[in-house]
């Protein structure tokens, strides 16, 4: 088996300049693979890490109706006393932290400008343990107990052109007592911090105020809207998610995962990774055309050899495993090389990113990231790209190793 | 002892529309140790003849055995595997592998075999490739070497498994006759020595004289059978 190998190998190189195109190809494919699946990984990851850090949280849990579509923001339907439900669920060991927030919509008003924008109360003792608004402060500082300050999304703070030390009216309405019509509240804010945490949803339309002012301002005392979850791992999610259905009384809450909250982003996610995929079936077929080519030539070129094997007492199996053998290492070639590069290509993507300001300026892409775009790169996708392109070009070299083997010994030496 | 026998042998084969009756009603024995020459105008049969004997074909009719057994019996594979233990072939275009060396050349069917070891395939090439005079240019590919030089590395490997029987098609056509003659004298020697028997296929009148029985095929049929 030594031999044939060695032999195959050195078949590989006989039309140097042949296996040399095809060996490109196929790199070039691979190469491809690599980098877009890299991108589009990353692209996944990192829209992921923006929902889950800075919206959603692993899980949220909203009293029933409080998201409903023609709702909207319905501040009735709030969850009183949250306390006793995270000191409740921060029992499950699969759950890191909980924490309550208050989201409502309100008008931004700036110097006589005004703009519609969704607030957001936070917990500022908890909130960190579940979100990660703190590390993406650009300008100005954080939220501290006590401020009547509010953080600003940088895009929002761009289209007034605001900056920390600034002051804005936030209005809105509040919750109402009964058979009351919820009245209008106008806050006085300053604005303490801006951020950027490259999601721009968050970026371009959310404030954040400390949830004590918040309820405090929105007649909402010890009352949130939801309660957000972290867990230690992602792996408990649907675990946790049912656990904690039959924990809390049935009918009055529901909960969510982010996967239920990011549908919108995880679909258009799973389209273009189609389309992706698409493309790269389209290349790779080019490419396993190239290799049926490369190998019939190869077969046709070699008709007399093959002959002589056979005289020699080489069997079909073994003259088909030697081509096939051909087409592997052709491929485990240029997959490897096209590996390589394409991995250096999406390692240096993932430490230095992809400048999309750069490219598209400041535009929504409809992922929920922006500024930079990093690609991932991981061992898995090294290795399974890297065994997708052997595999192809085994699969590829079938026919041609088939046609050889099935050569009558008589006939093939006949040839000249 | 016998070691190839041909009865009423008779092989039709297609080329385009045409049907063509390479062999017709042909009895032949080969016996153990042989030296034999098959000579005749081309189209005569000579190799359809070897290829019957080399179980690289099986007969439209009549019986082609080796060693007694009817090789029309056997699977394909059965016959590779008669091919790899027992049969060497000498090809007239000497049909070395280009990528492997002269060593390697010869060495291939012995890995073919499977079970001999690298130790003592290494000793059986280089021994018989000193007695096919290429000692010095045992790692040199067959473009590196003259037409006598790659007929030699082709005798080595014809003769590298030890077979019963060695088959050689027109072994001198590409050879100029000082070399053919070298060559021949070396299958002889062989002979002598090792009582491996030889069939050549031939339009050389000086292989037709070495050899110590000459069949003459004409229009598919033996027309004579001279022992010497």
């Amino acid at each position: 088996m030594a031999e044939l190998y060695k032999l195959a190998f050195r078949n590989v190189f006989r039309n140097r300049r042949r296996s040399i195109i095809t060996l490109s190809a196929i790199a070039l494919g691979l190469l491809s693979l690599v980098v877009t699946q890299g991108m589009m990984n990353g692209l996944g990851k990192q829209s992921e890490l923006n929902i889950i850090n800075y919206d959603t949280g692993h899980l949220k849990i909203y009293r029933i109706g409080f998201t409903d579509d023609n709702a909207g923001f319905d501040l009735e339907k709030t969850i009183t006393d949250p306390g006793g439900i995270v000191t409740e669920l921060e029992r499950l060991p699969e759950i890191k932290a909980a924490t309550g927030r208050i989201i409502f919509p309100a008008l931004v008003i700036h110097r006589g400008e005004s703009m519609p924008a969704i607030a957001t109360g936070i917990d500022l003792k908890n909130d960190g343990r579940v979100f990660s608004l703190a590390e993406t402060v650009t300008e100005g500082r954080f939220l501290k107990p006590g401020d009547k300050g509010v953080l600003v999304g940088e895009k929002l703070a761009n289209v007034f052109g605001i900056k920390p030390g600034d002051e804005i009216i936030l209005q809105a309405r509040t919750r109402a007592e009964a058979d009351e019509i919820s009245p209008i509240q106008a806050l006085d804010l300053e604005v303490v911090g801006i951020i950027s945490t490259g999601n721009p949803k968050i970026d371009g339309l959310n404030l954040f105020l400390p949830l004590s002012l918040t309820q405090e301002s929105m007649r909402m005392p010890n009352m949130v809207t939801d309660i957000s979850l972290r867990l230690s791992s992602l792996r408990f999610l649907a675990r946790v998610e049912k656990e904690i259905n039959s924990r809390l009384a049935p009918g009055e809450f529901e909960v969510n995962t982010w996967i239920d909250l990011a549908q919108s982003f995880l679909s258009l996610h799973r389209l273009k990774k189609t389309g992706s995929m698409i493309f790269l079936a389209i290349f790779v077929i080019i490419t396993a055309v190239g290799i049926v080519n490369t190998m019939l030539m190869a077969s046709f070129e070699r008709t007399n050899e093959i002959g002589m094997m056979a005289a020699l007492g080489m069997k079909a199996k073994e003259i088909r495993r030697l081509f096939l053998l051909e087409g592997g290492i052709l491929g485990a070639m240029g997959s490897g090389i096209g590996v390589f590069i394409g991995s250096i290509i999406t390692y240096l993507g993932e430490v230095y990113g992809i400048d999309l300001t750069a490219i598209y300026g400041d535009v929504d892409m409809g992922y929920p990231i922006r500024g930079y775009w990093y690609t991932d790169l991981t061992v898995g996708l090294v290795i399974s790209s890297l065994l997708f392109g052997i595999i192809i070009s085994v699969l590829a070299s079938y026919y041609p190793a088939q046609r050889a083997a099935r050569k009558e010994p008589t006939e093939a030496l006949r040839h000249v | 002892m016998t070691i190839a026998r041909l009865d009423d042998v008779s092989k039709d084969y297609q080329t385009g529309q045409v049907m063509v009756n390479a062999l017709r009603d042909v009895d032949l024995e080969i016996k153990q140790g042989e030296f034999l020459s098959i000579a005749g105008p081309s189209g005569s049969g000579k190799t359809t003849l070897l290829n019957l004997l080399g179980c690289l074909d099986v007969p439209t009719r009549g019986r082609v055995s080796l060693d007694q057994t009817d090789i029309a019996t056997l699977k394909p594979e059965d016959r590779a595997e008669i091919r790899r233990h027992q049969i060497g072939f000498i090809f007239q275009t000497f049909n070395l592998v280009p990528v492997l060396s002269a060593f390697e050349n010869v060495e291939f069917p012995l890995t073919l075999l499977g079970d001999i070891s690298g130790e003592e395939r290494r000793s059986r090439v280089e021994g018989l490739l000193k007695t096919v005079g290429l000692e010095d240019m045992m790692y040199r590919r067959p473009l590196e070497l003259s037409g006598g030089q790659q007929q030699r590395v082709a005798i080595a490997r014809a003769l590298i498994k030890r077979p019963k029987l060695v088959l050689a098609d027109e072994p001198t056509a590409n050879l100029d006759s000082k070399t053919g003659e070298t060559i021949l004298e070396l299958m002889r020697e062989i002979n002598q020595k090792e009582g491996t028997t030889f069939v050549f296929s031939t339009h050389d009148k000086m292989v037709m004289d070495y050899a110590l029985r000459l069949i003459i095929l004409r229009d598919g049929r033996v027309a004579e059978d001279q022992r010497r």
